[in-house]
């Protein structure tokens, strides 16, 4: 894939829509998957409202129709919120962007899955289901996991990307160190935009010392080393490649 | 976007807070409708058709059996590992009309000549025991019965026939493990108003002799009431 290519999917977002759709895929599927062996092998959300009654010595309320509360708030805590977030995880260390929509989508689709195994293993569930109970609170403690597990993994990323974009707006002071080790103004790493200080200490620990290095270098192989965004790095290798090809005609 | 809370990244510090949160919630919810329905040591269980006390960390349950001869109203309440309990039933007048006329046939078929709640609880002594001797589907030669003691008993008023029996080399599944213990059952009958009320106490192993059960057990027998 040429480097023209992939700023049209930069644009995009910065993946290829099938990794995109995989990984949220399989995010989906974790969420599925944790809800299934938590509802249909453990029986979690029974184990959870006992150990609870147990723990208060209240084991006695167990038959008393107002527990059904209890239960639904543990069930949000302990089953829908932890297995939203784990998708949610997944999904975010995959892809770091547009996670607004991205983390929505293996949210709903987990939500999806389990319904469909629920319906195909028990054919009765359908006739029992209560739309609040069974998903509306679900639904929103799974969304609400996925998000917080994908922004849990994208954290300092995101930092890094609004560090990056507040340095473009400042103006570049030479450093001490870097004037003394004799790197000149117009090679420093930090002139690209998105490159502050903390990437270009990673790029140069990858090998990527100035300007022209970064023209000649790849951004799946800087991606892997680096972590920096792959749509970052196709912006600030293109915006070297053409310093460098001024610097040439000069 | 750097922000981070207790040392933990701001996504990661909001997930532990909304759980810990949720679970101060429920807590605080479980503790309401405790005071609700406690009374002392005990939880107040109130139906239809029968009121009834428990110890707060046992399980109860109750209902009713409705069917074209008549009406069970049943209740029952056991400890968390289910070694002690107490189960009741009360049969209607034309329940109890057609269950006396099984048991009575049952006792001249044997030979017993007793009255009618003096039947009851031998026939359902002896229903127990067929019960726990055939459960695996082989006649289990290892379990065997025997009468402990028989006599009368009143409770909430109600003068009370009772019967005793200890039924040895039970095998009982406890924590994924088979065990061979005793279990002690004392069943308890009385008519009233045509009605036949019938109880049992259950206990296994040492159990049944334990003094706070006994307290148990005589807390609950007199505390409920059926409507």
């Amino acid at each position: 894939m040429s480097v023209y290519e992939e700023e049209d999917v930069s644009e995009r977002g910065g993946y290829p829509r099938v990794y995109q759709i995989t990984h949220t895929l399989i995010g989906g599927g974790i969420i599925a998957g944790i809800l299934f062996v938590m509802l249909c092998i453990f029986n979690f959300q029974w184990i959870a409202l006992v150990t609870l009654l147990n723990g208060l010595n209240c084991l006695g309320l167990i038959l008393y129709p107002e527990i059904a509360a209890v239960s639904v708030i543990l069930s949000f805590a302990v089953i829908y919120m932890p297995s939203g977030f784990c998708g949610g995880l997944y999904t975010g260390y995959r892809i770091k962007e547009n996670l607004r929509i991205i983390l929505l989508i293996p949210a709903l689709l987990g939500f999806l899955f389990i319904i469909l195994i629920l319906f195909w293993l028990f054919p009765k569930y359908r006739l029992l289901i209560n739309p609040i109970r069974d998903i509306l609170i679900p639904l929103i403690g799974i969304i609400t996991g996925s998000y917080l597990g994908g922004y849990s993994m994208n954290w300092g990323v995101e930092a890094e990307e609004a560090e990056g974009v507040k340095e473009e707006t400042t103006i570049q002071m030479p450093k001490f160190k870097e004037a003394e080790a004799g790197v000149e103004e117009a090679e420093r790493l930090e002139r690209l935009r998105g490159i502050g200080p903390t990437r270009a200490e990673r790029l140069k620990d990858a090998g990527i010392k100035t300007i022209s290095d970064l023209a000649e270098a790849e951004v799946e192989d800087l991606h892997e080393e680096t972590g920096i965004p792959r749509a970052v790095l196709l912006r600030a290798i293109e915006e070297a490649r053409k310093l460098k090809e001024s610097k040439g005609e000069e | 976007m750097r922000a981070r809370l207790f040392g933990m990244k701001l996504p990661v510090a909001i997930f532990v807070l909304i759980l810990a949160a949720l679970l101060g919630v429920s807590c605080i919810l479980v503790e309401y409708i405790s005071m609700k329905y406690s009374q002392g040591n005990y939880f107040r269980l109130e139906t239809r058709f029968v009121d009834l006390e428990f110890p707060r960390n046992w399980i109860a349950t109750a209902g009713k059996r409705e069917n074209s001869s008549g009406v069970i109203i049943s209740a029952a309440c056991m400890s968390s590992d289910q070694d002690v309990g107490v189960f009741f039933a009360v049969y209607d007048e034309n329940i109890t009309r057609i269950y006396l006329e099984r048991v009575r046939s049952w006792a001249n078929l044997r030979g017993y000549k007793v009255n009618d709640t003096s039947a009851v609880i031998l026939f359902e002594a002896e229903r127990l025991f067929n019960y726990y001797k055939n459960r695996t589907g082989v006649n289990d030669g290892n379990v065997t019965l025997l009468l402990l003691d028989n006599g009368t008993i009143k409770i909430s008023n109600y003068e009370a026939d009772y019967l005793t029996i200890v039924i040895m080399g039970l095998r009982i599944e406890r924590g994924g493990r088979s065990e061979i213990c005793n279990g002690t059952w004392r069943f308890i009958s009385w008519i009233y108003d045509e009605k036949l009320s019938l109880v049992a106490l259950y206990g296994m192993g040492n159990r049944w002799s334990q003094p706070q059960i006994w307290e148990i057990f005589n807390y609950v027998l007199n505390s409920t009431r059926y409507k």
